[in-house]
């Protein structure tokens, strides 16, 4: 009896934590990974650019996890905003917030062609990275430790989405030839 | 129906009353320690990466703003308002909460530009003879008040109330500008002995000011600073570019 009063709540109690302290360990690793990677597209890249979000997140995001998350292209989105000279970061997407409509993750900037360019020389950018995860108690506590997402989409239906984002200014390097196409430069 | 002995069995007696009574107890003893122990992980989880976010946006914005600057030639500093302003706003694609507005503290970002200006007359510069002496160029805090305004409702915080740092015709160190730290040693002393013709400076300071859900037990709150300096580095490049075509590096320094 007395374990049947317990053992509930603190069951909860330890999946409660399980998924907190997984979001600050997710969170602190995607923070760091993306500030490590974007050195290449801040410094210009030392060889042929990636061809496209997939190319990046596998060779340049995925190795700064150095193997303490689970790291492909089918759990990390990433998304290349252009901002204009004198623009204000205040003001670029994703606004600091995971993006989602209808109480649904709405990955369509982070998916595509459109999602990801190669950065040109002295142009201003904000890199915004989003790492899926597993949810402990998301389906308990929906929207508050976990988000669902679209159907067919080939993830899980609830998840742990955490979001991460960069911005910087390029360095006036030579720019390399191949790769994905250069950002277009906001007006 | 129960058997008769069976409902005696199953009906609380004295004891197993008593039982389920010290259980209640029991849980209702643990479940606060357990709500505070979790609240605290939070809050320690919380300002941890506070500190991170503070270290990174000061770091953007000083490599940023000294990639964006021009030294002329009398080794002053020029950066347009709207660059240095750009260059400060970099701060909230470091902070995300703060610019989601959950994250409430009182913050800070000001970017200041120290160019050094030589001394007159023949100098020779040596470990006691400084020939330059650092000057501040300008001190500018983040005018994000409207945006903030505007776009933020209920978030009156911005970053436009951040101390700039007074001008001065000569300093000696780079330290912080709160004022929570006035009268502890800098952080950073500028090395002016010794030097020749040394580049221009930014320098960005950010800081933030977390309050824990404790904070009454903890004895206040936590203020997470961060000052960075960078050099500029106009018309160089950081690209690390790798061989020529024929991969025999015949374009690679020779001795």
């Amino acid at each position: 009896m007395e374990f049947a009063l317990v053992s509930v709540p603190f069951i909860m109690f330890t999946l409660f934590v399980c998924e907190f302290t997984y979001g600050m360990f997710t969170q602190e690793l995607l923070d760091g990974a993306l500030h490590r990677a974007i050195d290449q597209m801040r410094g210009g890249y030392s060889a042929t650019p990636p061809a496209n979000a997939a190319g990046f997140i596998t060779s340049f995001l995925c190795p700064q996890f150095y193997g303490l998350l689970e790291c492909d292209p089918t759990r990390v989105f990433i998304n290349v905003t252009p901002v204009a000279q004198g623009g204000d970061f205040y003001s670029v997407f994703p606004y600091g917030a995971l993006p989602v409509s209808g109480n649904t993750l709405n990955l369509s900037n982070f998916q595509g062609a459109s999602a990801y360019c190669t950065p040109a020389p002295e142009q201003f950018y904000e890199v915004s990275a989003i790492y899926i995860g597993p949810t402990f108690v998301g389906y308990l506590l929906p929207n508050i430790l976990s988000v669902k997402t679209a159907s067919g989409g080939g993830l899980p239906p609830v998840v742990h989405a955490t979001l991460s984002t960069v911005g910087f200014a390029a360095e006036n390097f030579p720019q390399q030839s191949g790769g994905a196409a250069t950002c277009s430069t906001p007006s | 129906m129960l058997h008769p002995k069976l409902a005696a069995a199953a009906a609380p007696t004295g004891l197993r009353a008593a039982r389920q009574a010290i259980a209640t107890i029991e849980f209702a003893l643990i479940a606060p320690v357990m709500f505070i122990l979790l609240s605290g992980v939070y809050d320690i989880a919380r300002v941890l990466i506070l500190s991170s976010e503070v270290n990174d946006a000061a770091n953007t914005i000083a490599i940023t703003a000294s990639g964006v600057a021009v030294a002329n030639a009398d080794g002053t500093v020029q950066i347009t308002y709207s660059q240095a302003q750009q260059a400060l706003s970099l701060v909230y694609a470091e902070m995300p909460w703060v610019r989601l507005g959950i994250e409430r503290g009182a913050r800070s970002a000001t970017l200041s530009a120290v160019s050094y200006q030589a001394v007159s007359g023949a100098c020779t510069a040596s470990a006691t003879q400084n020939c330059y002496n650092a000057v501040l160029g300008f001190s500018l805090a983040y005018a994000d008040s409207v945006k903030v305004a505007s776009n933020t409702p209920g978030n009156a915080t911005s970053f436009s109330n951040s101390a700039t740092r007074a001008c001065s015709a000569s300093i000696t160190q780079i330290g912080p500008t709160d004022t929570y730290k006035t009268g502890q040693t800098a952080m950073n002393t500028l090395r002016t002995d010794n030097v020749t013709a040394p580049d221009a400076i930014m320098v960005a300071d950010v800081s933030y000011t977390y309050t824990p859900i404790y904070h009454f037990i903890t004895g206040g709150t936590v203020v997470l600073q961060h000052t960075v300096f960078s050099p500029l580095r106009t018309g160089t490049s950081a690209y690390v570019g790798g061989t020529n075509a024929a991969g025999n590096c015949s374009g690679n320094p020779t001795s």
